[in-house]
């Protein structure tokens, strides 16, 4: 649980279109990562390169320093996805192939408390709310006990209020769950609410634009944060700055 | 925080509830399907009563229900129901499992819809009636070339409709099942096959219901039991009493069995979040 996911040199083209990098990063082995930028700017495309749903153009993604593999990886998709004809229980055992028995059922109990949704485990899918379904989809996301979550625009198609409950639930996750997790997201507060650490992409082709640890800019990012708060303020009006500039000297840090 | 924002409320519970409120048992509604039927007979009364066409032509509705009955009596019904269910269950069992090889195959595989689907989509617009000469041929008159006739018929509607079900799965969800690892096998018994369940009763329900136009085509061409052999008979004795007895059992049978089977398709896709037809619920 240690190990870093590194990525080299990637890019990314879907045919004569370049979609993202030459991109290098390095995504510390804990704590939340949100990559931010508007529609096109190649975030979705980097996580699924990430999972592993589509294969770079160039360059490589490595965890620990081998590829990753697809047992390591809970991936939360912008729509629960769950399987219509499971329950909630065997939606979020659909991940555990490798585990039978009394440990699956462990697995999953913990997973679904993890979310708060272990009474739920006999409804089908039809009968959940949105915010609950996409709980569901996090649980199944987390029940294999993945090294990386990558959470792509989760809370995009909820409502206000359910959106700010799931981003409750993806801080608690991410403070009791180890795990290098990304979050792809088109809203800067959330972003700045979330994560650890903010990285802005502008494209297409998807390049990094600004890259900060939030915790070292400024103690404002301790949590629990205040949206109120000045320098929450202040690093919402740079990050507006950067994806609208795209200016390469945002890559540095800000200072605080 | 997290114990508040963690516990579901009440609220979601109820709002999340509401598709699982069973259907009030016993609603009674007005069975508006008989009208139509109520209509023709009384019209049909009314034409045969009045004399306006004969008797040797059309006999009175009250006619057909004595036929029935005395069929029925002396036993010879029951052996030609008998006869045609059983042609119609093996062509239908051997029907449908091969379209759901075929149709798993060509839907899952692409190499596999190459391979046979060109040639499945040609013999599918042979009429049916086309094969009878060479199944004779091949397997004499009796009951093995009824059942392959059927087998035919059924064959197709299961085929088409698997193979577009297994074809049609939203990529989304076969995407869940790769960032979990699933291979190819995997994705097509625990994702694409399960996905496709409403498109394959689908075409069994249709696959039966040719079922029982094949077989009555099988049997009209040479049984000496059955249906068919019923319709036959009846022109041929000039009763046009038995050949309406016939096409009543014809009709209330293939009711009955696609009844049967659309109880058997509702239970297994209960899971699905459409609107019911048959009740009007969402």
């Amino acid at each position: 649980m240690t190990q870093h996911v590194h990525i080299a040199g990637l890019t990314k083209a879907f045919g004569a279109a370049p979609a993202l990098g030459p991109l290098s990063l390095t995504l510390a082995a804990e704590g939340l990562t949100a990559i931010i930028g508007r529609s096109g700017s190649g975030k979705s495309t980097l996580l699924r390169c990430l999972a592993g749903l589509e294969q770079p153009s160039q360059g490589s993604v490595t965890l620990g320093g081998a590829p990753i593999r697809p047992d390591l990886v809970g991936y939360v998709f912008q729509e629960p996805r769950l399987m219509p004809w499971l329950n909630v229980r065997q939606n979020v055992a659909f991940g555990l192939r490798h585990l039978h028995g009394k440990m699956r059922d462990n697995a999953v109990d913990e997973a679904l408390s993890l979310v708060g949704l272990l009474p739920a485990g006999d409804l089908l899918p039809k009968q959940l709310s949105g915010g609950m379904a996409q709980r569901v989809a996090l649980a199944r996301a987390l029940a294999p006990k993945p090294e990386i979550l990558l959470l792509d625009e989760p809370f995009s198609a909820l409502d206000p209020l359910t959106r700010e409950q799931m981003q409750a639930h993806v801080l608690h996750v991410s403070q009791h769950f180890k795990a290098t997790m990304v979050l792809i997201t088109h809203d800067m507060d959330e972003a700045l609410m979330l994560a650890t650490r903010v990285i802005a992409l502008r494209g297409p082709p998807g390049r990094i634009v600004a890259d900060w640890v939030l915790q070292r800019e400024s103690t404002a990012f301790n949590f629990p944060r205040d949206r109120g708060h000045e320098a929450f303020q202040r690093f919402r009006r740079r990050l507006t700055e950067a994806l609208e500039a795209g200016a390469d000297a945002m890559q540095t840090a800000l200072p605080a | 925080m997290a114990d508040k924002v963690l516990a579901p409320s009440a609220a979601e519970f109820t709002a999340a509830g509401r598709d699982a409120m069973p259907v009030a048992a016993g609603t009674w509604r007005w069975p508006l399907g008989i009208i139509l039927p109520a209509i023709c007979i009384f019209a049909w009364q009314l034409v045969a009563g009045l004399g306006w066409v004969g008797p040797d032509l059309l006999p009175s509705p009250l006619t057909v229900p004595q036929t029935i009955v005395g069929m029925a009596r002396d036993g010879t019904l029951w052996i030609d129901i008998g006869a045609t269910a059983h042609r119609l269950a093996f062509g239908f069992l051997f029907g449908a499992a091969a379209a759901t090889l075929a149709g798993a195959l060509t839907g899952a595989f692409a190499y596999g819809r190459r391979l046979l689907d060109p040639m499945l989509q040609a013999l599918r617009n042979v009429p049916s009636l086309a094969w009878v000469p060479l199944f004779i041929i091949w397997f004499g008159i009796y009951d093995v070339s009824k059942i392959l006739l059927i087998a035919v018929g059924v064959f197709f509607p299961v085929y088409l409709n698997l193979m577009n079900g297994i074809a049609g799965v939203d990529r989304k969800l076969i995407e869940v099942g790769r960032v979990h690892g699933y291979g190819r096998l995997a994705l097509l018994l625990r994702v694409q096959l399960p996905a496709s369940l409403p498109a394959y009763l689908t075409g069994l329900r249709g696959g039966l219901g040719l079922g029982w136009m094949f077989v009555a085509s099988a049997e009209m061409m040479g049984a000496s039991n059955g249906l068919g052999f019923i319709l036959t008979n009846g022109e041929e004795v000039g009763r046009p009493d038995q050949v309406i007895a016939a096409i009543f059992a014809f009709a209330l049978l293939g009711k009955a069995t696609d009844w049967v089977l659309a109880q058997g398709a509702r239970r297994l896709i209960a899971w699905q979040d459409t609107i019911t037809l048959e009740s009007g619920r969402t």
